[in-house]
């Protein structure tokens, strides 16, 4: 799982990647600081459950990816069985293009998880 | 011109532990009943967010027992009793990990079974709590719980060496 993780960071624009449980807990993270991963991964998974049920509610479905834009950079985050994958990125970047990489990068993980 | 209800010009986000515990109910007190608690937990947040706020509860746990000064495992078995968390008993010791039973947990004693655990608040709030004492990282999981179809809660703490 570290090495899916990093192997994002490498994207250029991508400032920070994580992979997070449903619940919120950090499994592996590219953030310096154990705090920032906690409180991020903290939040991360608060957004994704937040919206993921408003989809539901709304009647659209299982929420399967979210990007969340901001002024200065995006957060973009994508469902992987029950992890999160999550990455941080600068502004100005191809959002599609790490899109396509970021699902490339949940196959690695469900590859990954044991049946 | 300031603002009348908030001349200080703090936000939520800026009170620290000290203001945020800090109770003026001179007729009721600073107890609660649990069900406020569980309204809040299983009611509000839970409908709202599902799994996805258990950190932060685990989180918001964890920041009040750091908060608090505790001055052995004896103190805070005491000061989790008598906060109404639970009945905490020792179950099991090593340099590694501590495992401890809360009979009458505050999030789930008495709930049916749902097929997962439900007192992120006390794992977060032993983590906090053993980090004080032992000086190091903690990381609480918790075991089994009326969630998952037992009668009792069980939390095993994971001690990191200190960095």
């Amino acid at each position: 799982m570290r090495k899916i993780v990093e192997d994002l960071i490498r994207i250029d624009g991508v400032i920070g990647s994580l992979l997070v449980g449903k619940d919120g807990l950090v499994v592996s993270s590219t953030l310096l600081e154990d705090e920032d991963a906690e409180v991020l991964g903290a939040m991360s998974a608060a957004m994704f459950g937040t919206i993921a049920k408003a989809a539901e509610r709304i009647g659209i479905g299982a929420l399967r990816d979210t990007i969340v834009e901001a002024a200065e950079g995006s957060i973009q985050l994508i469902e992987a069985e029950d992890l999160i994958l999550v990455v941080i990125t600068e502004k100005g970047v191809n959002l599609g293009m790490i899109r396509i990489e970021m699902r490339k990068a949940a196959r690695r993980v469900r590859e990954e998880i044991p049946m | 011109m300031p603002d009348p209800t908030n001349p200080g010009g703090k936000g939520i986000a800026d009170l620290d532990m000290r203001e945020i515990v800090t109770v003026t109910r001179p007729t009721l007190g600073a107890l609660a009943p649990v069900a406020a608690f569980r309204a809040l937990r299983l009611g509000g947040l839970e409908t709202v967010a599902g799994p996805g706020l258990n950190r932060a509860v685990y989180l918001a746990g964890r920041r009040w027992a750091q908060s608090l000064t505790l001055a052995s495992p004896a103190d805070l078995f005491r000061t989790m009793a008598e906060m109404r968390l639970g009945v905490p008993k020792l179950l099991h010791q090593s340099s590694e990990t501590i495992e401890i039973e809360l009979a009458e947990s505050l999030s789930a004693a008495g709930l049916p079974a749902v097929g997962q655990p439900l007192c992120h608040f006390e794992a977060g709030f032993l983590a906090g709590a053993l980090s004080r004492l032992t000086g190091g990282r903690v990381q609480v999981r918790e075991t089994a719980c009326w969630g998952t179809g037992q009668q009792s809660c069980i939390f095993v703490a994971k001690l990191e060496p200190r960095s």
